[in-house]
């Protein structure tokens, strides 16, 4: 038994309003007889033949609050739950990726699924075993193996929307590995998309009612010359083509706005020129309402490309000094090793030397360290085989192989990661001193190939990108639910983020700071790092990640793709809407009560 | 104002009551009596005795029976009628009204019984009989008749055996001519009863109005008693209409069975019957 909308009960305030008229109940007509002696004997003849006197006395009375309460049941949405699930095992999948916040179906897609799981879980017998998987970007078990129905309906409840897509084969994954542990559980699918749970039949609730959906599926731009120029890419889900308005904005500003008609089915490119090269971040925005509202901002900030300032230290490398001067936005300072305090640099890289004192403001590059105070360093080891590491400085360069002639032997301090190894002995690693970084190369450039690989500037600009503290905040292509490791400037004291809702979260110290994750809300975030001399504010993007293009290339994945699936039969609805009968009672109690009345003889 | 107009006396003129006993009087009407008297209508015979009037004796029987023999004669008598128009408050109702009706059939009785030289008393009563008017016994007195009927006012509540119980009688046979409604609380049984038992020779005249019949009324009414004041609240509908006009048939039926079994003349007249047509239904 659920109601639909409780708030219908407020009709129940009609009927002490209808005692009330019975109370005050119409005055009649008088009419002076010779004598009452002839209608009281009519009156008791018939009260005689009438054994529910007393009820048909206030017949019509019962009958109109009958009828009130009838109608507040229909207000309601009364509906009753009927049925058996003969199943002792149930996997309740509810699918909460951004589709599910679509409102096609009242409250949403999601909202709707919650309450029909709920209902589902009240039909089910008392002994039955229940696990409900939420998916989303993951798939979570939020209850295992559960025999209360308060605490299944609690997990249920739980569940909130999620910004991102569903990945399926994850999902799948972990369906599949719970279906494994109980053969006999049943997989009921709460979703707006007939996923697939390898070949297990599954109940499917559906929940889609329409497609009619526009969304921001890309949005980037590039500088040129003083201006900005953007590209937005808008997909139109519905089966009809679409004119909608797009509006573009500037630092939250109004900048511009198009008339953009998207055919059904298609992607429409969307261009803005002339962007003032001034503006910081942006927004676009498809103005035009449809069921999901979620997907029809993207937001974009624009980087502001600052000098890196790098500091060679070196007795002499040509390479080096070569490489960096062809990194755009860098400025190279060569000196000579001496030791002297080094201050006002982004990035240091000595070569073949460690300093005594390490500096404090920036962080540090290392080529063939010589032994020192920080770490271990052995002797050399010869030609040690070099793998492939998916760290960041090897970004873009997956097909680098090179060869080194020897390395030093280094003994990994605590403090340090590995990135490339031969044997157990570090070949290149990288470790934070305070809040200093330190990138370590265990052999000398000189000694091996790599400046002759064209990948070679690649990967020092990599190294800048990475470890050049004004570049190393700096946050790209951030998606809803995203972790994000913030690299801060070695001399920040705190730090903050600021979310799109304004609010305000500290997330350093300590420091490093932990990965950051709430990132669950589209829009533009601020990193505040305060140091000693003020503060500065980083901008950086989080949009929501295309979900019609991820689910279609995780439902690829998934082992059921290409096949044609037949394993999924809709789901039985258990609850029985009583809207009809109600209506329909309640006519025929007025229709009873017109009879009544033009048939009676007195009240 | 009169009570009949002369049309209608003139209508009535012809019509007189039918009487079944013979009433004792002190008057000599034109009523068969049991007293054997000087009369023209033979009776009986019987010996003469002494002190008997000797004028009456029979020679033709002395002749052929060599005794004295006294023709008996059926004296003559008026007879005492006594109307008892009901004056309570349940009369004075509908269109034509029960109460002027009832006084012109009590008019009309007493008319015709005036002029079969008969005494009239005229007994106006509710819950109790507000004076007995009478004898009147000339065809000339029924000036004061119509008078005194046209004097009268409905008032108060009905009940006939209490009515007659303070009322005071003179003994001996008579007529007894009850003009009612027959809606009282407390029935009509013990006044008739009371009435037979005063050896009277009723007529019970149950007088309705059309109204009464057949009630036009619809809807959610109050229903107020004339008399008591009493309510009581109806929605009548056309069933409720059929049932009240079978209850009135039975109430009818059972009195009219009632007064059979009491050797009582039941006649109902509507209010709407003029005078004459009244008298006859009473007669007939």
């Amino acid at each position: 038994m659920s109601f639909e909308t409780p708030f219908g009960f407020i009709g129940l305030l009609a009927i002490p309003l209808i005692i009330l008229l019975y109370i005050l109940k119409q005055k009649r007509e008088k009419v002076t007889v010779p004598s009452l002696i002839l209608w009281s004997r009519v009156l008791s003849d018939m009260q005689a033949k009438t054994p529910w006197q007393k009820l048909q006395k206030n017949l019509l009375l019962f009958l109109q609050i009958m009828a009130a309460i009838l109608i507040v049941l229909a207000l309601t949405g009364f509906s009753i739950l009927h049925g058996q699930n003969a199943a002792n095992s149930v996997i309740i999948v509810i699918d909460h990726s951004l589709s599910m916040a679509s409102t096609d179906i009242e409250p949403t897609r999601l909202g709707a699924a919650k309450k029909d799981a709920a209902e589902y879980i009240d039909v089910l017998p008392n002994n039955c075993r229940v696990t409900v998987v939420s998916i989303g970007r993951e798939a979570d078990v939020l209850i295992y193996a559960s025999t209360s129905k308060k605490d299944i309906k609690k997990s249920i409840e739980s569940i909130q929307q999620s910004s991102g897509y569903a990945d399926m084969v994850k999902a799948e994954e972990l369906v599949l590995s719970l279906k494994r542990e109980d053969p006999d559980a049943q997989i009921v699918l709460f979703s707006d998309t007939p996923l697939r749970f390898g070949n297990e039949q599954i109940q499917f609730s559906e929940y889609k009612k329409q497609t009619d959906n526009v969304a921001v599926t890309g949005f980037t731009h590039t500088k040129t010359g003083e201006n900005i120029t953007a590209v937005t890419t808008i997909r139109n889900q519905g089966s009809s083509e679409v004119e909608i308005i797009v509006s573009l904005y500037g630092d939250n500003e109004f900048l511009d706005s198009q008339w953009v008609t998207v055919p059904a089915s298609e992607t429409k490119t969307v261009w803005w020129d002339r962007i003032p090269g001034t503006v910081k971040t942006m927004r676009v925005s498809i103005e035009t309402e449809d069921i999901l509202p979620d997907d029809n901002n993207a937001y974009e900030v624009i980087l502001s490309e600052e000098t890196v300032k790098v500091l060679l230290v070196s007795g002499g490398n040509l390479f080096l000094e070569k490489v960096f001067s062809l990194i755009e936005g860098a400025e190279l300072i060569r000196t000579s090793p001496e030791d002297e305090i080094y201050e006002g640099y982004d990035l240091y890289v000595f070569d073949g030397l460690v300093p005594s004192r390490l500096p404090e403001d920036g962080n540090i590059l290392l080529f063939a360290p010589p032994p020192n105070n920080l770490f271990s360093v052995g002797k050399w080891m010869d030609t040690p085989e070099v793998g492939l590491s998916d760290h960041e400085i090897f970004k873009y360069l997956d097909k680098l192989t090179f060869s080194i002639g020897r390395t030093r032997i280094i003994e990994k301090p605590e403090w340090a990661e590995v990135i490339m190894e031969h044997n157990g002995n570090p070949i290149i690693m990288e470790g934070t001193v305070g809040n200093l970084r330190i990138l370590i190369f265990g052999f000398d450039l000189l000694e091996t190939d790599l400046p002759l690989r064209t990948e070679f500037p690649i990967l020092i600009s990599n190294i800048v990108n990475e470890y050049a503290p004004s570049r190393g905040t700096v946050i790209q292509r951030l998606f809803t639910g995203d972790a994000v490791q913030f690299r801060l400037n070695p001399d920040t004291l705190k730090a903050y983020v600021h979310l799109p809702d304004q609010k305000r979260l500290l997330i350093a110290p300590p420091i490093p700071a932990e990965p950051f994750l709430d990132t669950g809300e589209p829009g533009i975030y601020i990193l505040e790092q305060i140091k000693d001399r003020g503060s500065v504010n980083t901008f950086f993007d989080v949009n929501i990640l295309d979900e019609w293009l991820m689910e279609k290339d995780s439902y690829t994945g998934s082992t059921g793709a290409g096949t044609e699936y037949k394993m999924s039969v809709p789901l039985q609805k258990t609850s029985f809407k009583l809207t009809l009968p109600l209506l329909s009672m309640v006519i025929a109690i007025l229709l009873f009560e017109w009879w009544y009345y033009a048939n009676r003889n007195y009240i | 104002m009169k009570v009949l107009d002369s049309v209608e006396l003139k209508k009535i003129h012809s019509l007189s009551m039918q009487i079944k006993l013979p009433v004792s009087g002190q008057a000599t009407g034109n009523r068969k009596s049991k007293s054997k008297g000087s009369s023209v209508e033979f009776s009986d015979f019987r010996e003469y005795t002494p002190g008997d009037d000797f004028r009456r004796i029979d020679w033709n029987a002395y002749g052929r029976f060599n005794r004295l023999f006294v023709k008996l004669y059926m004296e003559e008598r008026e007879a005492p009628v006594q109307v008892f128009p009901d004056i309570s408050l349940s009369m004075d109702y509908g269109n034509p009204n029960k109460f002027a009706a009832a006084c012109r059939l009590a008019a009309g009785i007493s008319y015709i019984s005036l002029l079969s030289y008969d005494s009239v008393y005229i007994n106006p009563w509710n819950d109790k009989v507000q004076g007995t008017f009478g004898p009147f016994r000339t065809q000339s007195a029924y000036a004061k008749v119509d008078a005194l009927l046209a004097g009268l006012r409905a008032s108060g509540a009905s009940n006939f055996s209490d009515a007659l119980k303070y009322m005071e009688w003179k003994a001996g046979r008579g007529v007894s001519v009850v003009i009612t409604d027959g809606l009282l609380k407390d029935g009509l049984e013990e006044g008739i009863k009371y009435l037979k038992y005063k050896n009277q020779d009723v007529f019970l005249c149950l007088l309705l109005s059309p109204e009464e019949m057949s009630p036009a009324l619809n809807g959610a009414l109050k229903l107020v008693d004339s008399e008591t004041g009493e309510a009581i609240e109806v929605t009548v509908s056309a069933s409720l209409l059929k049932k009240y006009e079978e209850s009135l048939r039975q109430h009818l039926v059972s009195l009219g069975e009632q007064c059979r079994k009491w050797g009582v003349h039941f006649t109902t007249l509507t209010s709407d019957m003029p005078v004459d047509l009244m008298l006859k239904s009473i007669i007939t």
